[in-house]
Protein backbone atom coordinates (compact mmCIF):
# COMPACT_ATOMS: atom_id res chain seq x y z
CA UNK A 1 0.00 0.00 0.00
CA UNK A 2 1.40 3.55 -1.05
CA UNK A 3 1.56 5.98 1.28
CA UNK A 4 -0.07 8.60 -0.83
CA UNK A 5 -2.28 7.62 -3.68
CA UNK A 6 -3.97 10.32 -5.89
CA UNK A 7 -6.09 9.30 -8.61
CA UNK A 8 -6.84 11.94 -11.23
CA UNK A 9 -7.12 14.63 -8.65
CA UNK A 10 -8.89 17.66 -10.23
CA UNK A 11 -9.88 20.75 -8.94
CA UNK A 12 -11.72 23.29 -10.96
CA UNK A 13 -12.01 26.95 -8.79
CA UNK A 14 -15.79 28.54 -10.16
CA UNK A 15 -14.43 31.92 -8.90
CA UNK A 16 -11.17 32.41 -10.74
CA UNK A 17 -12.36 30.21 -13.41
CA UNK A 18 -8.74 28.45 -12.97
CA UNK A 19 -8.00 24.48 -13.68
CA UNK A 20 -5.92 24.61 -10.81
CA UNK A 21 -5.28 20.77 -10.95
CA UNK A 22 -5.83 18.31 -13.83
CA UNK A 23 -6.12 14.94 -13.73
CA UNK A 24 -3.18 14.30 -11.13
CA UNK A 25 -1.91 10.65 -10.50
CA UNK A 26 0.47 9.66 -8.15
CA UNK A 27 1.60 7.44 -5.70
CA UNK A 28 4.26 7.82 -2.72
CA UNK A 29 5.64 4.87 -1.74
CA UNK A 30 6.29 4.84 1.94
CA UNK A 31 9.45 5.82 3.60
CA UNK A 32 10.33 8.35 0.34
CA UNK A 33 10.90 11.77 -0.38
CA UNK A 34 9.02 13.05 -2.91
CA UNK A 35 8.84 16.62 -4.26
CA UNK A 36 6.45 18.20 -6.50
CA UNK A 37 7.93 20.93 -8.40
CA UNK A 38 6.54 23.72 -10.50
CA UNK A 39 6.46 27.40 -10.83
CA UNK A 40 4.26 29.98 -8.57
CA UNK A 41 0.25 29.02 -9.58
CA UNK A 42 0.86 25.26 -10.60
CA UNK A 43 -1.05 24.28 -8.42
CA UNK A 44 1.07 22.29 -5.94
CA UNK A 45 -0.69 23.73 -2.92
CA UNK A 46 -4.02 23.24 -4.43
CA UNK A 47 -3.10 19.34 -4.79
CA UNK A 48 -2.41 19.54 -0.69
CA UNK A 49 -5.55 20.80 0.00
CA UNK A 50 -7.34 18.52 -1.65
CA UNK A 51 -5.30 15.84 0.12
CA UNK A 52 -5.87 17.05 3.39
CA UNK A 53 -9.28 17.48 2.91
CA UNK A 54 -9.02 21.24 3.13
CA UNK A 55 -10.99 21.85 -0.31
CA UNK A 56 -13.17 19.11 -2.13
CA UNK A 57 -11.90 18.10 -5.55
CA UNK A 58 -13.95 18.17 -8.21
CA UNK A 59 -12.98 14.98 -9.88
CA UNK A 60 -10.76 12.10 -8.87
CA UNK A 61 -9.88 10.68 -5.41
CA UNK A 62 -7.46 10.15 -3.29
CA UNK A 63 -6.12 8.23 -0.01
CA UNK A 64 -3.83 8.63 2.60
CA UNK A 65 -2.40 5.13 4.24
CA UNK A 66 -5.69 3.38 2.69
CA UNK A 67 -7.87 5.45 3.97
CA UNK A 68 -10.32 7.76 1.33
CA UNK A 69 -9.27 11.20 1.70
CA UNK A 70 -13.12 12.33 3.03
CA UNK A 71 -12.59 10.39 6.03
CA UNK A 72 -11.19 12.69 8.76
CA UNK A 73 -9.02 9.15 9.85
CA UNK A 74 -6.98 9.59 7.11
CA UNK A 75 -5.56 12.34 8.76
CA UNK A 76 -4.44 11.04 11.78
CA UNK A 77 -0.70 10.37 10.77
CA UNK A 78 -0.31 13.01 8.56
CA UNK A 79 1.81 15.77 9.44
CA UNK A 80 0.92 19.06 7.71
CA UNK A 81 3.13 22.86 7.25
CA UNK A 82 1.03 25.02 5.28
CA UNK A 83 2.49 27.46 3.44
CA UNK A 84 1.01 31.02 4.74
CA UNK A 85 0.09 29.93 8.15
CA UNK A 86 -0.95 31.96 10.15
CA UNK A 87 -0.37 31.10 13.89
CA UNK A 88 -2.25 32.76 16.82
CA UNK A 89 -0.17 35.40 18.03
CA UNK A 90 -1.94 35.60 21.31
CA UNK A 91 -0.52 31.82 21.91
CA UNK A 92 3.65 31.24 23.03
CA UNK A 93 5.68 28.13 21.18
CA UNK A 94 5.01 25.65 24.09
CA UNK A 95 0.91 26.26 24.21
CA UNK A 96 0.86 26.66 19.94
CA UNK A 97 2.73 22.87 20.02
CA UNK A 98 0.34 21.95 23.22
CA UNK A 99 -3.24 23.23 21.66
CA UNK A 100 -2.41 21.84 18.23
CA UNK A 101 -0.62 18.79 19.33
CA UNK A 102 -4.13 18.28 21.48
CA UNK A 103 -6.35 19.02 17.91
CA UNK A 104 -4.65 15.81 16.91
CA UNK A 105 -5.91 13.82 19.65
CA UNK A 106 -2.03 13.63 21.77
CA UNK A 107 -2.49 12.71 25.42
CA UNK A 108 -1.00 15.03 27.63
CA UNK A 109 1.61 12.89 29.01
CA UNK A 110 2.91 12.10 25.34
CA UNK A 111 2.99 16.40 24.93
CA UNK A 112 4.93 16.43 27.91
CA UNK A 113 7.84 14.36 26.49
CA UNK A 114 7.45 15.73 22.50
CA UNK A 115 7.36 19.35 22.63
CA UNK A 116 10.58 19.78 24.60
CA UNK A 117 12.65 17.37 22.29
CA UNK A 118 10.69 19.00 19.55
CA UNK A 119 11.59 22.39 20.66
CA UNK A 120 15.29 21.44 20.96
CA UNK A 121 14.86 20.20 17.17
CA UNK A 122 14.08 23.30 15.25
CA UNK A 123 16.25 25.54 18.37
CA UNK A 124 13.73 27.27 19.37
CA UNK A 125 13.83 25.64 23.05
CA UNK A 126 14.93 29.04 24.43
CA UNK A 127 12.24 31.06 22.94
CA UNK A 128 9.22 29.12 23.76
CA UNK A 129 8.11 31.15 26.35
CA UNK A 130 8.41 34.22 23.78
CA UNK A 131 4.90 35.14 22.27
CA UNK A 132 3.87 33.89 18.44
CA UNK A 133 3.61 37.20 17.69
CA UNK A 134 7.06 38.41 18.73
CA UNK A 135 8.56 35.92 16.20
CA UNK A 136 10.26 36.33 13.16
CA UNK A 137 9.19 34.72 9.70
CA UNK A 138 12.02 31.84 9.87
CA UNK A 139 11.06 31.26 13.67
CA UNK A 140 7.62 30.97 12.67
CA UNK A 141 8.42 28.62 10.04
CA UNK A 142 10.91 26.90 12.10
CA UNK A 143 8.06 26.25 14.56
CA UNK A 144 5.48 25.34 11.83
CA UNK A 145 7.75 22.08 10.90
CA UNK A 146 7.66 21.08 14.90
CA UNK A 147 4.46 21.37 14.71
CA UNK A 148 3.99 18.94 11.62
CA UNK A 149 6.02 16.62 13.72
CA UNK A 150 3.50 16.96 17.10
CA UNK A 151 1.70 14.03 16.63
CA UNK A 152 4.61 11.69 15.64
CA UNK A 153 2.89 11.02 11.79
CA UNK A 154 4.03 8.40 9.67
CA UNK A 155 3.75 10.93 6.66
CA UNK A 156 4.98 14.70 6.90
CA UNK A 157 3.18 17.05 3.86
CA UNK A 158 5.60 20.06 4.01
CA UNK A 159 4.88 23.62 1.84
CA UNK A 160 7.57 24.99 0.60
CA UNK A 161 9.32 24.43 3.94
CA UNK A 162 12.21 26.66 2.71
CA UNK A 163 10.36 29.62 2.75
CA UNK A 164 11.75 32.59 4.66
CA UNK A 165 14.70 30.47 6.35
CA UNK A 166 18.05 31.52 5.99
CA UNK A 167 20.62 29.05 4.27
CA UNK A 168 22.23 27.54 7.59
CA UNK A 169 18.27 27.19 8.55
CA UNK A 170 17.76 25.67 5.13
CA UNK A 171 20.90 23.25 5.99
CA UNK A 172 19.19 22.46 9.51
CA UNK A 173 15.88 21.72 7.92
CA UNK A 174 17.05 19.87 5.21
CA UNK A 175 19.40 17.68 7.95
CA UNK A 176 16.19 16.92 10.12
CA UNK A 177 14.12 15.72 7.05
CA UNK A 178 16.93 13.17 6.37
CA UNK A 179 16.78 11.76 9.63
CA UNK A 180 13.05 11.70 9.16
CA UNK A 181 13.73 9.85 6.18
CA UNK A 182 16.01 7.65 8.17
CA UNK A 183 13.63 6.84 10.61
CA UNK A 184 10.96 5.60 7.60
CA UNK A 185 8.68 8.38 7.81
CA UNK A 186 6.96 9.96 4.26
CA UNK A 187 7.50 13.30 3.36
CA UNK A 188 5.71 15.20 0.34
CA UNK A 189 7.64 18.26 -0.44
CA UNK A 190 6.21 21.10 -2.34
CA UNK A 191 8.67 23.68 -4.00
CA UNK A 192 9.41 25.88 -6.37
CA UNK A 193 12.65 25.67 -5.29
CA UNK A 194 14.40 23.04 -6.80
CA UNK A 195 17.78 23.28 -5.68
CA UNK A 196 15.96 22.82 -2.08
CA UNK A 197 15.04 19.47 -2.63
CA UNK A 198 17.40 18.23 -5.75
CA UNK A 199 19.77 16.65 -3.10
CA UNK A 200 17.30 14.88 -0.83
CA UNK A 201 14.47 13.67 -3.01
CA UNK A 202 13.87 10.05 -4.11
CA UNK A 203 11.39 11.15 -6.26
CA UNK A 204 10.10 13.90 -8.39
CA UNK A 205 7.05 15.03 -10.16
CA UNK A 206 7.36 18.24 -12.06
CA UNK A 207 3.39 20.06 -12.27
CA UNK A 208 3.13 23.12 -14.48
CA UNK A 209 -0.52 25.29 -14.61
CA UNK A 210 -2.02 22.18 -13.21
CA UNK A 211 -0.67 19.40 -15.43
CA UNK A 212 1.44 16.67 -14.44
CA UNK A 213 4.55 17.04 -16.76
CA UNK A 214 7.28 13.81 -15.87
CA UNK A 215 7.54 11.97 -13.12
CA UNK A 216 10.08 9.47 -11.84
CA UNK A 217 13.02 9.27 -9.63
CA UNK A 218 15.59 12.29 -9.41
CA UNK A 219 18.48 10.28 -10.43
CA UNK A 220 16.34 9.56 -14.07
CA UNK A 221 16.73 13.47 -14.44
CA UNK A 222 20.53 13.82 -13.74
CA UNK A 223 21.04 12.21 -17.56
CA UNK A 224 24.68 12.64 -18.70
CA UNK A 225 25.29 14.80 -21.55
CA UNK A 226 27.71 12.81 -23.39
CA UNK A 227 29.93 15.40 -22.33
CA UNK A 228 33.13 15.88 -20.26
CA UNK A 229 34.60 18.93 -19.14
CA UNK A 230 38.79 18.75 -19.23
CA UNK A 231 40.88 21.67 -17.46
CA UNK A 232 44.43 21.99 -18.35
CA UNK A 233 46.93 24.37 -17.61
CA UNK A 234 46.03 27.76 -19.28
CA UNK A 235 49.15 28.09 -21.54
CA UNK A 236 48.90 24.59 -22.90
CA UNK A 237 45.43 25.21 -24.57
CA UNK A 238 46.52 25.89 -28.08
CA UNK A 239 47.96 22.57 -27.78
CA UNK A 240 44.72 20.46 -26.34
CA UNK A 241 42.76 22.48 -29.07
CA UNK A 242 45.18 20.77 -31.98
CA UNK A 243 44.63 17.40 -30.18
CA UNK A 244 40.69 17.61 -30.59
CA UNK A 245 40.90 18.45 -34.01
CA UNK A 246 43.20 15.53 -34.73
CA UNK A 247 40.43 13.48 -33.20
CA UNK A 248 37.58 15.81 -34.68
CA UNK A 249 36.16 16.16 -31.43
CA UNK A 250 33.46 18.91 -30.50
CA UNK A 251 34.34 20.89 -28.24
CA UNK A 252 33.80 24.50 -26.80
CA UNK A 253 36.42 26.32 -24.99
CA UNK A 254 34.93 28.14 -21.61
CA UNK A 255 36.25 29.71 -18.67
CA UNK A 256 36.19 26.18 -17.05
CA UNK A 257 38.04 24.51 -19.35
CA UNK A 258 36.99 22.88 -22.16
CA UNK A 259 33.69 21.35 -22.85
CA UNK A 260 34.18 18.38 -25.10
CA UNK A 261 31.72 15.97 -26.64
CA UNK A 262 33.05 12.13 -26.05
CA UNK A 263 31.37 9.52 -26.69
CA UNK A 264 33.04 6.81 -24.73
CA UNK A 265 35.40 6.31 -21.49
CA UNK A 266 37.47 4.62 -23.84
CA UNK A 267 37.75 7.95 -25.90
CA UNK A 268 38.33 9.78 -23.23
CA UNK A 269 41.22 7.74 -22.39
CA UNK A 270 42.68 7.78 -25.94
CA UNK A 271 42.91 11.42 -25.51
CA UNK A 272 44.18 11.94 -21.87
CA UNK A 273 46.90 9.44 -23.03
CA UNK A 274 47.73 11.98 -26.05
CA UNK A 275 47.59 15.03 -23.86
CA UNK A 276 50.19 13.53 -21.30
CA UNK A 277 52.08 12.24 -23.95
CA UNK A 278 52.52 16.17 -24.39
CA UNK A 279 53.69 16.39 -20.71
CA UNK A 280 50.65 18.61 -20.40
CA UNK A 281 49.23 18.83 -16.76
CA UNK A 282 45.69 17.86 -16.89
CA UNK A 283 43.91 19.58 -13.69
CA UNK A 284 40.31 17.85 -13.87
CA UNK A 285 38.31 16.36 -15.48
CA UNK A 286 34.94 16.05 -15.06
CA UNK A 287 31.30 14.17 -16.86
CA UNK A 288 28.84 16.75 -17.50
CA UNK A 289 25.16 15.60 -16.61
CA UNK A 290 22.19 17.36 -17.67
CA UNK A 291 21.27 19.09 -13.98
CA UNK A 292 17.72 19.18 -12.95
CA UNK A 293 18.02 22.93 -12.87
CA UNK A 294 18.60 22.26 -16.93
CA UNK A 295 16.14 19.95 -17.47
CA UNK A 296 13.34 21.62 -15.21
CA UNK A 297 13.77 25.22 -16.75
CA UNK A 298 14.00 23.18 -19.91
CA UNK A 299 10.66 21.46 -19.31
CA UNK A 300 8.41 24.84 -17.80
CA UNK A 301 9.52 27.14 -21.24
CA UNK B 1 -9.83 15.88 20.58
CA UNK B 2 -11.08 18.98 22.79
CA UNK B 3 -8.13 21.06 21.74
CA UNK B 4 -10.22 23.30 19.66
CA UNK B 5 -12.73 24.01 22.09
CA UNK B 6 -10.08 25.12 24.78
CA UNK B 7 -7.74 27.00 22.64
CA UNK B 8 -10.82 28.92 21.72
CA UNK B 9 -11.39 29.31 25.49
CA UNK B 10 -7.78 30.83 25.72
CA UNK B 11 -8.25 33.19 22.74
CA UNK B 12 -11.25 34.82 24.66
CA UNK B 13 -9.58 34.75 28.09
CA UNK B 14 -5.70 36.40 26.32
CA UNK B 15 -8.41 39.13 24.69
CA UNK B 16 -8.59 41.89 27.61
CA UNK B 17 -12.07 42.19 27.66
CA UNK B 18 -13.55 39.47 28.99
CA UNK B 19 -10.90 39.64 32.13
CA UNK B 20 -12.27 42.82 32.56
CA UNK B 21 -16.07 42.01 32.64
CA UNK B 22 -15.01 39.36 35.03
CA UNK B 23 -12.85 41.74 37.55
CA UNK B 24 -16.24 44.92 37.10
CA UNK B 25 -19.08 41.87 38.09
CA UNK B 26 -16.56 41.01 41.11
CA UNK B 27 -16.02 44.75 42.27
CA UNK B 28 -19.90 44.90 41.91
CA UNK B 29 -21.21 42.35 44.15
CA UNK B 30 -18.65 43.08 46.15
CA UNK B 31 -19.78 46.71 46.56
CA UNK B 32 -23.34 45.15 47.03
CA UNK B 33 -22.03 42.67 50.15
CA UNK B 34 -19.88 45.48 51.78
CA UNK B 35 -21.78 48.87 51.04
CA UNK B 36 -25.60 47.59 51.07
CA UNK B 37 -27.30 47.39 53.95
CA UNK B 38 -30.73 46.12 54.45
CA UNK B 39 -32.74 46.97 57.87
CA UNK B 40 -36.37 45.09 58.41
CA UNK B 41 -38.35 46.32 61.48
CA UNK B 42 -39.82 48.89 63.77
CA UNK B 43 -43.78 48.52 64.82
CA UNK B 44 -45.02 48.01 60.76
CA UNK B 45 -41.73 45.81 59.49
CA UNK B 46 -40.71 48.82 57.00
CA UNK B 47 -37.62 48.18 54.75
CA UNK B 48 -35.07 50.70 54.92
CA UNK B 49 -31.93 50.50 52.51
CA UNK B 50 -28.81 52.00 53.23
CA UNK B 51 -26.58 52.01 50.82
CA UNK B 52 -22.74 53.46 51.83
CA UNK B 53 -24.45 54.47 54.58
CA UNK B 54 -26.82 56.20 53.25
CA UNK B 55 -30.55 55.82 53.08
CA UNK B 56 -31.80 55.77 49.85
CA UNK B 57 -35.75 54.91 50.26
CA UNK B 58 -37.98 57.29 52.35
CA UNK B 59 -39.82 56.47 55.21
CA UNK B 60 -43.43 55.96 53.45
CA UNK B 61 -45.29 53.82 51.35
CA UNK B 62 -42.52 51.51 51.29
CA UNK B 63 -42.98 48.24 48.80
CA UNK B 64 -42.73 44.84 50.57
CA UNK B 65 -38.80 43.43 50.68
CA UNK B 66 -39.87 41.00 47.92
CA UNK B 67 -40.71 43.45 45.97
CA UNK B 68 -37.51 45.82 46.72
CA UNK B 69 -35.71 42.62 45.73
CA UNK B 70 -37.47 41.94 42.68
CA UNK B 71 -36.57 45.89 41.52
CA UNK B 72 -32.76 44.93 42.20
CA UNK B 73 -32.50 41.98 40.73
CA UNK B 74 -34.79 42.49 37.61
CA UNK B 75 -32.53 46.06 37.13
CA UNK B 76 -29.73 43.94 37.01
CA UNK B 77 -30.46 41.43 34.93
CA UNK B 78 -32.18 43.58 32.66
CA UNK B 79 -28.33 45.42 32.35
CA UNK B 80 -26.43 41.73 32.28
CA UNK B 81 -28.66 41.03 29.34
CA UNK B 82 -27.80 44.15 27.35
CA UNK B 83 -24.21 44.21 28.40
CA UNK B 84 -23.64 40.22 28.17
CA UNK B 85 -25.32 40.76 24.37
CA UNK B 86 -23.21 43.99 23.76
CA UNK B 87 -19.96 43.00 24.79
CA UNK B 88 -20.43 39.10 24.24
CA UNK B 89 -20.97 39.73 20.94
CA UNK B 90 -17.86 42.21 20.22
CA UNK B 91 -15.55 39.52 22.04
CA UNK B 92 -16.83 36.72 19.89
CA UNK B 93 -17.40 38.24 16.83
CA UNK B 94 -13.80 37.64 15.30
CA UNK B 95 -13.89 34.18 16.59
CA UNK B 96 -15.05 32.48 13.44
CA UNK B 97 -13.74 35.05 10.82
CA UNK B 98 -10.26 34.75 12.28
CA UNK B 99 -10.46 30.49 12.48
CA UNK B 100 -11.79 30.42 8.24
CA UNK B 101 -8.63 33.05 7.01
CA UNK B 102 -6.41 31.19 5.04
CA UNK B 103 -3.31 29.41 6.75
CA UNK B 104 -5.11 29.15 10.03
CA UNK B 105 -8.08 26.96 8.81
CA UNK B 106 -5.88 24.95 6.68
CA UNK B 107 -3.88 23.93 9.40
CA UNK B 108 -7.31 23.36 11.74
CA UNK B 109 -8.60 21.01 8.72
CA UNK B 110 -5.65 19.10 8.50
CA UNK B 111 -6.40 17.62 11.82
CA UNK B 112 -8.12 14.50 12.39
CA UNK B 113 -11.19 16.12 12.95
CA UNK B 114 -14.45 16.50 10.86
CA UNK B 115 -15.85 19.67 10.07
CA UNK B 116 -18.56 19.11 12.58
CA UNK B 117 -16.40 18.93 15.12
CA UNK B 118 -14.34 21.96 14.41
CA UNK B 119 -17.41 23.60 14.48
CA UNK B 120 -19.05 22.81 17.31
CA UNK B 121 -16.21 23.31 19.60
CA UNK B 122 -15.18 26.39 18.07
CA UNK B 123 -19.19 27.54 18.52
CA UNK B 124 -19.64 26.26 22.32
CA UNK B 125 -15.89 27.51 23.16
CA UNK B 126 -17.42 30.68 22.87
CA UNK B 127 -20.70 30.04 24.77
CA UNK B 128 -19.46 28.34 27.47
CA UNK B 129 -16.79 31.82 28.16
CA UNK B 130 -19.46 34.00 27.88
CA UNK B 131 -22.03 31.35 30.31
CA UNK B 132 -19.32 31.34 32.42
CA UNK B 133 -19.46 35.32 32.83
CA UNK B 134 -23.13 35.62 32.80
CA UNK B 135 -23.56 32.83 35.37
CA UNK B 136 -21.20 34.22 37.78
CA UNK B 137 -22.67 37.46 37.96
CA UNK B 138 -26.08 36.39 38.59
CA UNK B 139 -25.18 33.49 40.78
CA UNK B 140 -23.01 35.71 42.81
CA UNK B 141 -25.01 38.42 43.06
CA UNK B 142 -28.03 36.46 43.82
CA UNK B 143 -26.30 34.76 47.08
CA UNK B 144 -25.34 38.11 48.28
CA UNK B 145 -29.01 39.82 47.83
CA UNK B 146 -30.51 36.37 49.36
CA UNK B 147 -28.26 36.80 52.21
CA UNK B 148 -28.88 40.37 52.90
CA UNK B 149 -32.97 40.19 52.35
CA UNK B 150 -33.01 36.49 53.66
CA UNK B 151 -35.55 35.81 50.83
CA UNK B 152 -33.89 33.05 48.75
CA UNK B 153 -35.37 34.17 44.72
CA UNK B 154 -34.81 31.18 42.65
CA UNK B 155 -36.41 32.74 39.75
CA UNK B 156 -33.60 35.26 39.36
CA UNK B 157 -31.18 32.21 39.21
CA UNK B 158 -33.51 31.12 35.90
CA UNK B 159 -33.09 34.05 34.37
CA UNK B 160 -29.37 34.09 34.29
CA UNK B 161 -30.53 30.84 31.78
CA UNK B 162 -33.01 32.96 29.98
CA UNK B 163 -30.17 35.50 28.97
CA UNK B 164 -28.11 32.41 27.62
CA UNK B 165 -30.68 31.08 25.64
CA UNK B 166 -31.26 34.34 24.13
CA UNK B 167 -27.76 34.90 23.41
CA UNK B 168 -27.32 31.88 21.90
CA UNK B 169 -29.97 32.79 19.23
CA UNK B 170 -27.82 36.22 18.75
CA UNK B 171 -24.37 34.09 18.10
CA UNK B 172 -25.81 31.67 16.55
CA UNK B 173 -27.17 34.68 13.96
CA UNK B 174 -23.91 36.23 14.09
CA UNK B 175 -21.56 33.15 13.54
CA UNK B 176 -23.76 32.97 10.62
CA UNK B 177 -23.24 36.58 9.12
CA UNK B 178 -20.13 35.87 9.48
CA UNK B 179 -19.83 32.94 7.19
CA UNK B 180 -21.11 34.92 4.23
CA UNK B 181 -19.46 37.95 5.20
CA UNK B 182 -15.86 36.50 6.24
CA UNK B 183 -15.42 39.50 8.20
CA UNK B 184 -15.70 39.67 12.09
CA UNK B 185 -16.42 43.50 12.29
CA UNK B 186 -19.04 43.72 9.62
CA UNK B 187 -21.19 40.64 11.20
CA UNK B 188 -20.77 42.51 14.70
CA UNK B 189 -21.99 45.50 13.08
CA UNK B 190 -25.25 44.14 11.32
CA UNK B 191 -26.05 41.52 14.40
CA UNK B 192 -25.81 45.15 16.33
CA UNK B 193 -27.94 46.50 14.18
CA UNK B 194 -30.56 43.75 14.15
CA UNK B 195 -30.54 43.64 17.68
CA UNK B 196 -30.46 46.74 19.11
CA UNK B 197 -32.38 48.98 16.80
CA UNK B 198 -34.15 46.70 13.60
CA UNK B 199 -35.64 44.01 16.34
CA UNK B 200 -36.87 46.70 19.21
CA UNK B 201 -38.53 49.35 16.90
CA UNK B 202 -40.25 46.70 14.72
CA UNK B 203 -41.45 44.95 18.00
CA UNK B 204 -42.56 48.01 19.54
CA UNK B 205 -44.55 48.63 16.22
CA UNK B 206 -46.29 45.59 16.35
CA UNK B 207 -46.97 45.45 19.89
CA UNK B 208 -49.01 49.08 20.01
CA UNK B 209 -50.33 48.56 16.49
CA UNK B 210 -49.97 51.69 15.76
CA UNK B 211 -49.80 50.89 11.44
CA UNK B 212 -53.78 50.94 9.77
CA UNK B 213 -52.56 49.83 6.57
CA UNK B 214 -52.63 46.01 6.52
CA UNK B 215 -49.61 45.59 3.68
CA UNK B 216 -48.04 47.00 5.88
CA UNK B 217 -49.19 45.61 8.65
CA UNK B 218 -48.37 42.13 7.89
CA UNK B 219 -45.46 42.96 6.92
CA UNK B 220 -43.88 44.27 10.28
CA UNK B 221 -45.71 40.86 11.77
CA UNK B 222 -44.16 38.97 9.58
CA UNK B 223 -40.66 40.82 10.51
CA UNK B 224 -41.13 40.77 14.00
CA UNK B 225 -41.67 37.04 13.80
CA UNK B 226 -38.44 36.03 12.31
CA UNK B 227 -36.61 39.13 14.63
CA UNK B 228 -35.21 38.09 17.69
CA UNK B 229 -37.15 38.73 20.65
CA UNK B 230 -35.52 41.20 22.28
CA UNK B 231 -38.35 43.13 24.37
CA UNK B 232 -40.46 39.77 24.72
CA UNK B 233 -36.74 38.70 26.57
CA UNK B 234 -37.04 41.72 28.56
CA UNK B 235 -40.46 41.71 29.81
CA UNK B 236 -40.23 37.67 30.35
CA UNK B 237 -37.22 38.46 32.42
CA UNK B 238 -38.93 41.09 34.18
CA UNK B 239 -41.92 38.87 35.23
CA UNK B 240 -40.11 36.24 35.92
CA UNK B 241 -38.04 37.67 38.88
CA UNK B 242 -41.07 39.59 40.16
CA UNK B 243 -43.15 36.65 40.18
CA UNK B 244 -45.73 37.61 37.89
CA UNK B 245 -47.05 35.64 35.26
CA UNK B 246 -45.11 34.47 32.12
CA UNK B 247 -45.35 32.59 29.10
CA UNK B 248 -41.67 30.44 28.05
CA UNK B 249 -43.08 31.05 24.40
CA UNK B 250 -40.89 33.63 23.05
CA UNK B 251 -37.38 31.87 24.72
CA UNK B 252 -38.51 28.74 22.84
CA UNK B 253 -38.51 30.68 19.11
CA UNK B 254 -35.54 32.32 20.17
CA UNK B 255 -33.98 28.46 21.16
CA UNK B 256 -35.30 26.87 17.88
CA UNK B 257 -34.10 29.86 15.95
CA UNK B 258 -30.79 29.76 17.65
CA UNK B 259 -31.02 26.04 16.38
CA UNK B 260 -31.61 26.77 13.19
CA UNK B 261 -28.97 29.19 12.53
CA UNK B 262 -26.13 26.84 13.72
CA UNK B 263 -27.16 24.49 11.28
CA UNK B 264 -27.20 26.33 8.55
CA UNK B 265 -23.90 27.97 9.44
CA UNK B 266 -22.64 24.19 9.80
CA UNK B 267 -24.04 23.49 6.48
CA UNK B 268 -22.54 26.55 4.98
CA UNK B 269 -18.73 25.75 6.76
CA UNK B 270 -19.14 21.94 5.32
CA UNK B 271 -19.39 23.13 1.69
CA UNK B 272 -16.69 25.37 2.18
CA UNK B 273 -13.73 25.19 0.10
CA UNK B 274 -10.41 26.79 1.85
N1 LIG C 1 -9.31 29.50 -3.37
C1 LIG C 1 -9.01 29.75 -4.66
N2 LIG C 1 -9.92 30.32 -5.49
C2 LIG C 1 -9.63 30.57 -6.77
N3 LIG C 1 -8.46 30.27 -7.36
C3 LIG C 1 -7.50 29.69 -6.61
C4 LIG C 1 -7.72 29.40 -5.22
N4 LIG C 1 -6.61 28.83 -4.74
C5 LIG C 1 -5.74 28.76 -5.76
N5 LIG C 1 -6.26 29.26 -6.89
C6 LIG C 1 -5.60 29.33 -8.20
O1 LIG C 1 -5.20 28.03 -8.54
C7 LIG C 1 -3.94 28.05 -9.17
C8 LIG C 1 -2.97 27.13 -8.46
O2 LIG C 1 -2.67 27.71 -7.20
P1 LIG C 1 -1.72 26.98 -6.15
O3 LIG C 1 -2.19 25.58 -5.98
O4 LIG C 1 -1.68 27.82 -4.94
O5 LIG C 1 -0.32 26.98 -6.87
P2 LIG C 1 1.16 26.73 -6.30
O6 LIG C 1 1.05 26.22 -4.90
O7 LIG C 1 1.78 25.75 -7.22
O8 LIG C 1 1.86 28.04 -6.33
C9 LIG C 1 -3.50 29.49 -9.23
O9 LIG C 1 -3.81 30.01 -10.51
C10 LIG C 1 -4.33 30.15 -8.17
O10 LIG C 1 -4.59 31.48 -8.50
MG1 LIG D 1 1.90 26.94 -3.26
Amino acid sequence: MPAIESIGLSKYYPRGKVQALSDFSVNVEKGTIFSLLGPNGAGKTTLFRLLLGIAVPTKGEGRILGTHISDPKARQKVGYLSEDHRFPGYLNGEQFLYYYGKMSGISDHDLKRRIPDLLKKVKLDERKNLKLRKYSKGMLQRLGTAQALINDPEIIFLDEPTDGIDPIGRIEIREILLDLKNSGKTIFINSHLLSEVERISDDIAILKQGVLIRKGKTSDFLESTGRYQICVEKSKNGQVSEIFRKFSIENIQTAGGFSAAISCPEKLNEIIDEIRKERILIENIEQLKNSLEDYFIKVLK
Amino acid sequence: MNGLFRLTIKELLSKKIIITVFILATIFCLTLMFALNIRIGGIDSKVILNLFGNQVNGDTNMPSAEKILGYIQTGIAGTVFFISLFIALFATSGLFPDMLKKGNIDLILSKPLSRDNIFYQRFSGALAVVAATVLYLIAFSWIILSVKFGIWNFRYLFSGLIILVFFFNIFALMTLIALFVRSGVVSLLLTYFIVFILAPIIGTIAQFGVLNDSFYKNSVSILHFMLPKVNETLVLLSNIIMSQEFTLGSIWISLISGVIAVWISLVIFKRSDF
